[in-house]
């Protein structure tokens, strides 16, 4: 009486599946490590941002006065550049192995870096400081 | 890295193909021969536009070198007191200048090396040497 091979080879299949929805768990835990790691540096960036909105407003409180448009649009421009740079880098790496997903925040952290500096020149440029 | 729709990403990586068949333990399929992206630049083509745009993205470097040392930027990062929360924070500034000037280089290395699709590596290598362009350092010039 000889074993029927299907029956055989069923519990490999369940076993080879099991193990690549392990690995698979792994990797995404890994990539959310990674992503949460590069929330901090990005909301760094984002705090210095509110903060210099914030120190605006209240200087322009203490002048009796209010923020230009133009102020209102290079501020929130600054809020707004590390929060876009990272959700579009996270949704655009969102099914690249960590490693890659590192390289990708990395080079958005520091694009994102770049383009604060654009926004402050900008600001300074409007103001008159440059 | 198992899912069917992996090529429609934005990106699409060397060496993704390797990671598609979960880790080497499942039968490799067989390979389809995609057909060539007529989009894609030529050979020689290719090399000048890598040549040029890699040529931006130093220029690209030097201003932001010269932005971030520029007097009107260098004020804007101050040691503070002295005490450890303003020693963290003029760190964590100096971090960001060295990240704006890294910027380019790694854009255009990450870009370069990992894209696979000749056309959309051209398409991201353009995108970041316009978000790059130093201008805080032309705004100066102007």
């Amino acid at each position: 009486m000889s074993a029927d091979p299907g029956t055989a080879a069923e519990p490999r299949r369940s076993d080879a599946a099991a193990e690549a929805a392990e690995r698979r768990a792994r990797r995404r835990l890994a990539s959310l490590a990674v992503a949460l790691a590069f929330l901090l540096a990005f909301l760094w960036e984002l705090l210095g941002a509110v903060s210099n909105l914030l120190a605006w407003l209240g200087f322009a409180a203490v002048v009796h006065s209010s923020l230009s448009a133009f102020a209102w649009v290079v501020l929130a421009a600054g809020i707004a550049v590390p929060v876009l740079t990272y959700g579009a880098t996270v949704w655009l790496g969102r099914r690249q192995a960590p490693g890659r997903l590192a390289l990708m925040l990395l080079v958005a952290f520091c694009a994102s870096q770049a383009l604060t500096l654009t926004v402050l020149a900008v600001f300074q440029r409007g103001i008159g400081v440059r | 890295m198992t899912d069917p729709d992996v090529d429609d990403e934005a990106l699409s990586w060397a060496g993704d193909d390797r990671l598609q068949v979960g880790g080497g333990t499942a039968p490799r399929p067989a390979r389809v021969r995609v057909p060539r992206d007529p989009a894609a630049p030529q050979g020689g083509l290719a090399l000048v536009l890598l040549g040029v745009l890699g040529g931006i993205a130093l220029l690209e470097t030097l201003g932001w070198i010269r932005s971030v040392t520029s007097a009107t930027m260098a004020a804007t990062v101050t040691g503070g007191t002295g005490d450890p929360v303003s020693a963290a924070g003029y760190a964590v500034n100096v971090i960001g200048r060295i990240a704006a000037v890294a910027a380019a280089p790694l854009w255009f290395v990450l870009a370069a090396w990992r894209i696979r699709t000749p056309s959309r590596r051209v398409a991201w290598l353009l995108l970041g040497a316009v978000v790059l362009v130093p201008w805080p350092a032309l705004l100066g010039l102007l």
